[in-house]
């Protein structure tokens, strides 16, 4: 027979244990952030490899300039040259050049178009997602600890993440992304952690279409500048030129 | 101090020598037309051809110099042959903008802008160039900017903006935005729980103020709603010259509409709009009963109607490798139904193809059913730089 206080204890703990598991989560989710440009305000240059198989169909190159929960993509290959895409919050506009304004976009017409445009927005997953703890797994070598991370804000590109990340240190290995109906979108495969500003930063990503297998696109962080941006950067009255 | 010298004198204050940069963009664009006469229409020559074609020739460039954080130089011109021999060059913008403090922007010179938020219309586009709503995307990117002086000013997500303009000065005359004479326009626009509000107003020679607002608004991850609503005077001439007692006075234009995506990744956009410059139902009886075959319509702009129905079927993927398109204006006054269906086809990083249709219908009476263009069959190749 248990004894009272022993009863009262073990409530405690089974009440509490999820509370501690979230806060793990979190923490680590925020460990893992760190590795992915986590400063208060910096621009990068990036390029996106797109492969069909093992032929490179498209190079394109993008300057990011990121704000807290802001940011502001200027698209600059041939095709797309002088489109923009800002993000405020949960608010997105596409400023395309040819039409002289802004549109007002829905996050699912985010992730239209190159598939990675919605990665580029929001490097930092705890913006947009709360974690919970979702088991153990070795990838290659490394002990991982699998966060499932599921969307609270409209804002964000994917309703779920299974997020697998490094258990010492929370450095991001593998991400796996799903719509809201449960269909897997995406891969994507974190590799080559470089040091910029002196922090050590995931400079490059593979990402795999689930959807048609052979094609990956793989994202290459070329520069990353931590710096003060004014906020006039990120007003809609202003992104557009 | 002359006022060139003191604006140099200021760019130079704001300037610093480092970070400077230079972004540019290039495009050429050749387009054939054929197009089907409407030999039943009222406006059409005496003798028309049935079918005429015409080539279409363009070669533009952007430039943008970001001399510092501070000081920003654009540019951007049009060169344009229609026929052989007749070559003309445009300048769409060409201004400088200085930032002298986090908080503020000054910019001179030719500027496009970008007021409205209506897809096909947009009448609280004070600034903005005329839209076309068979064409909302400007294929051609022909549209030009605004000569004026502005000041914009920012904190956090509200931004006002002051703008003393000549809609008159180096812009082809169109729409009654571009009449002559001088425009005084200001805009408030902030975000208020995710709602994208602003509120315009404007004042130009000859003219009592004009006033109105727009607001944008996403509803949960696919539809978006907006609405513009513009007071303003009558500046149609069609309408002083048919309209009689309607000619002068206030009216109102507004635009309603929303924007859905599917998961399919089509995207639907519709808008009904009402133009405050449109003929009424007595004026444009008046139109037809004066036009005679072979009498040219006396104003270069063709008259409009009240009411219409826009709808737009497209891919929500602008990069996809083959986008179709499909529009429809509808106009409600009279029946009228302009529709345009579009394949654009990304044949590399730097080349597209593109075929467009466009079909004028409607009773024999009315806008389209009276044009004296029938339909269009375009093709066209584009390459970027």
């Amino acid at each position: 027979m248990i004894r009272r206080p022993t009863a009262v204890a073990l409530m405690i703990l089974a009440l509490a244990a999820p509370a501690v598991a979230q806060d793990d989560a979190a923490r680590l989710l925020e460990q893992a952030d760190r590795f992915r440009a986590d400063w208060p305000s910096l621009r990068l240059t990036t390029r996106i490899d797109t492969y069909d198989g093992e032929r490179l169909t498209e190079s394109a190159a993008f300057e990011v300039a990121l704000k807290g929960e802001d940011s502001l993509i200027t698209f600059l290959s041939p095709r797309s040259k002088g489109q923009t895409l800002l993000m405020r919050g949960d608010d997105m506009w596409l400023y395309l050049p040819a039409v002289a304004r802004g549109v007002r976009i829905t996050p699912l017409q985010r992730l239209a178009g190159n598939t990675s445009n919605g990665d580029l927005a929001r490097l930092r997953f705890a913006v947009d997602y709360s974690a919970s703890l979702g088991g153990e797994e070795t990838i290659g070598d490394t002990a991982c600890v699998v966060l499932e991370l599921r969307a609270r804000r409209p804002s964000a590109a994917y309703q779920r993440v299974r997020y697998a990340v490094r258990k010492e240190d929370g450095l991001p290995i593998r991400a796996e992304y799903f719509l809201a109906s449960g269909r897997p979108i995406k891969t994507a495969f974190f590799e080559d952690v470089r040091p910029f500003a002196g922090r050590p930063t995931v400079a490059r990503i593979v990402i795999v279409d689930e959807i048609r297998k052979a094609s990956k696109s793989v994202m290459v962080f070329e520069r990353i500048v931590p710096q003060p941006i004014d906020d006039r950067v990120f007003s809609p009255s202003r992104a557009g030129g | 101090m002359p006022a060139v010298e003191a604006a140099i004198a200021l760019v130079l204050a704001v300037a610093t020598p480092t970070a400077a940069q230079v972004t540019w963009r290039a495009r050429a664009i050749d387009e054939i037309t054929s197009t089907r006469a409407n030999t039943t229409s009222p406006f059409a020559p005496a003798t028309p051809d049935l079918w005429t074609a015409a080539n279409d020739l363009l070669a533009a460039g952007d430039l943008l110099w970001d001399a510092s954080s501070r000081v920003r130089i654009g540019a951007a011109a049009l060169l344009r042959a229609r026929q052989p021999g007749d070559v003309r060059a445009r300048a769409r913008e060409a201004y400088v903008r200085l930032a002298p403090a986090s908080w503020i922007d000054l910019e001179a010179g030719k500027r496009l802008a970008r007021w409205g938020t209506g897809y096909a219309f947009s009448p609280t586009g004070l600034l903005d160039p005329p839209r076309d709503p068979t064409d909302p995307t400007d294929r051609l990117a022909a549209q030009e900017g605004i000569v004026a002086l502005r000041a914009d000013l920012f904190r956090g997500p509200t931004a006002f903006s002051l703008a003393v303009a000549a809609p008159g000065i180096d812009r082809p005359p169109s729409g009654p935005q571009a009449t002559g004479g001088r425009l005084v326009a200001a805009r408030l626009r902030t975000t208020v729980a995710g709602a994208d509000v602003a509120a315009v107003v404007s004042a130009g020679d000859g003219r009592t103020p004009s006033w109105g607002g727009n607001v944008t608004y996403v509803v949960g991850r696919r539809f978006e709603v907006h609405g513009e609503a513009l007071v303003h005077d009558v500046r149609s001439p069609w309408r002083t010259l048919l309209d009689g007692g309607h000619g002068g006075g206030r009216t109102m234009s507004a635009v309603i509409g929303g924007q859905y995506t599917f998961d399919r990744g089509i995207n639907i956009v519709v808008e009904l709009y009402r133009d405050g410059n449109g003929l009424t139902t007595d004026g444009w009886s008046r139109l037809i009963a004066g036009a005679r075959p072979g009498a040219p319509l006396p104003n270069a702009s063709r008259p409009t109607r009240q009411t219409f129905l826009f709808a737009r079927a497209s891919s929500a993927d602008i990069d996809a490798r083959l986008v179709p398109e499909v529009l429809i204006i509808a106009g409600l006054d009279d029946g009228s139904v302009t529709s345009v269906a579009g394949l654009s086809a990304r044949l590399s990083t730097r080349l597209q193809a593109y075929v467009r249709a466009t079909s004028l219908d409607g009773p024999a009476w009315s806008a389209d059913g009276s044009a004296p263009v029938a339909a269009t069959i375009t093709a066209g190749i584009a390459a970027r730089f």
